[in-house]
């Protein structure tokens, strides 16, 4: 339980939008439906509640545009 | 960070060139993601590549890199390590890039024996010349020199390699990117010349050319198109030979421990002359 809560707490995906192309892949390989896409066809994580941290929409994002840790966002903006 | 990040040049190589949808980047993922669990230290990593989109590669990651001419990542993949025997030295090439200009070079490393591992990247066309016909585009499928369909029989790349006495040969796809993972783990740590070869899509051109849909279409296609070996062994013989056509079987379909490996019998020989 307790580590399930731990879980819990690390859930944070984010896309890289100079990276992202639109593919749609990441959408297409969630098993929960957690992705849409916004009104420029970026995707969102509309409905990170069902989200069970796969990470399948990070192994197969072909521009490694899908990052798991808030901090990196820094990090990521710093090099850019 | 995912571990991919870890290894990419991040500062100046990004986004890279491919194009939306094109599986390049997943399969160079599970290669990053192999080298990773193997512990294998950056240093230790040589990556090899000829010309292509998939040659691209070696470009965006931070290990020791050659980019080299078309056809001939093996014989310059061939020369580092003979001189460096401890690296691991991963070729990365398409099918263009293998089968047909470097070929030969396929076909001689496979006979040799030589610890390499090369992953061929099998799109069924020349993606970054515009899409011309490759030596495994299907019967029927439609390039830009073959407008009606092509007619010439396709290399069976495994078929091939395992022929020509490759001794360790695998076959995936993009799709299946845990099952990929761990086959070019396995391909890596074999001692002589192995062979991955992931089946890829190169949704812009050939996709278009075929109207097969779009990258995550056609990514998921790739999963219903497959068997996995040990499937594909249960089935009585006649299923068998329909299977191969009509299925990608994946899997290791050849590990052969005991040929002797090309580079110890080359510091052998060395050792033994200096002796005299
Ligand atoms: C000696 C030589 N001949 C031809 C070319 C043109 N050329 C560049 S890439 C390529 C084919 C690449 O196809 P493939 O290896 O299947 O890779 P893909 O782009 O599909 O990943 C060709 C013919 C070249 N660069 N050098
Ligand atoms: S981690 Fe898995 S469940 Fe969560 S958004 Fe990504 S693919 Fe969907
Ligand atoms: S898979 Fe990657 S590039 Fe494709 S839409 Fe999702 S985040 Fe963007
Ligand atoms: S042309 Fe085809 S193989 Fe090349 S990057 Fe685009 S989709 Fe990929």
């Amino acid at each position: 339980m307790a580590q399930k809560k731990k879980v819990e707490k690390e859930k944070y995906l984010w896309v890289n939008r100079r990276w992202c192309k639109r593919c749609g892949i990441c959408a297409t390989v969630c098993p929960k439906n957690v992705i849409d896409y916004d009104s420029e066809g970026y995707p969102v994580f509309a409905r990170m509640d069902d989200c069970i941290y796969c990470l399948n929409c990070v192994l197969y994002c072909p521009d490694y545009a899908i990052f798991e840790n808030k901090e990196d966002q820094e990090y990521v903006k710093e090099i850019l | 960070m995912a571990v991919v990040h870890k290894y990419l040049r991040l500062k100046k190589k990004f986004p890279h060139v491919w194009c939306a949808g094109c599986t390049n980047g997943i399969i160079l993922h599970a290669t990053i993601r192999a080298i990773d669990k193997l512990k294998i230290p950056k240093d230790d990593v040589l990556m090899v590549s000829g010309i292509g989109c998939s040659s691209r590669a070696p470009v965006y990651f931070d290990f020791n890199t050659l980019h080299t001419t078309h056809g001939r990542a093996i014989p310059f993949a061939t020369g580092a390590k003979l001189v460096k025997p401890h690296l691991k030295v991963i070729v990365i090439t398409g099918d263009g890039d293998a089968l047909a200009i470097g070929g030969n070079h396929f076909i001689h490393a496979c006979v040799r024996n030589i610890d390499l591992t090369v992953i061929v990247f099998n799109n069924f066309n020349y993606g970054m010349t515009g899409g011309q016909r490759s030596p495994t585009t299907p019967p029927g499928k439609r390039t830009t020199t073959s407008p009606f369909g092509s007619i010439d029989p396709p290399v069976n790349v495994c078929s091939l390699a395992m022929g020509a006495g490759a001794t360790f040969v695998a076959r995936t796809t993009a799709y299946h990117f845990r099952p990929m993972e761990s086959i070019i783990a396995r391909a890596i740590q074999h001692k002589g010349f192995s062979v991955v070869e992931v089946r890829c899509n190169c949704p812009i051109i050939y996709g278009r050319l075929n109207r097969l849909g779009d990258g995550a279409k056609m990514l998921l296609d790739l999963k219903e198109q497959s068997m996995t070996v040990e499937a594909w062994k249960k089935l009585p013989p006649e299923k068998q030979k329909k299977a191969e056509q009509e299925k990608i079987i994946i899997g290791v379909l050849k590990e052969d421990t005991k040929t002797p490996e090309y580079t110890e019998q080359y510091r052998a020989l060395c050792e033994q002359l200096q002796a005299l």
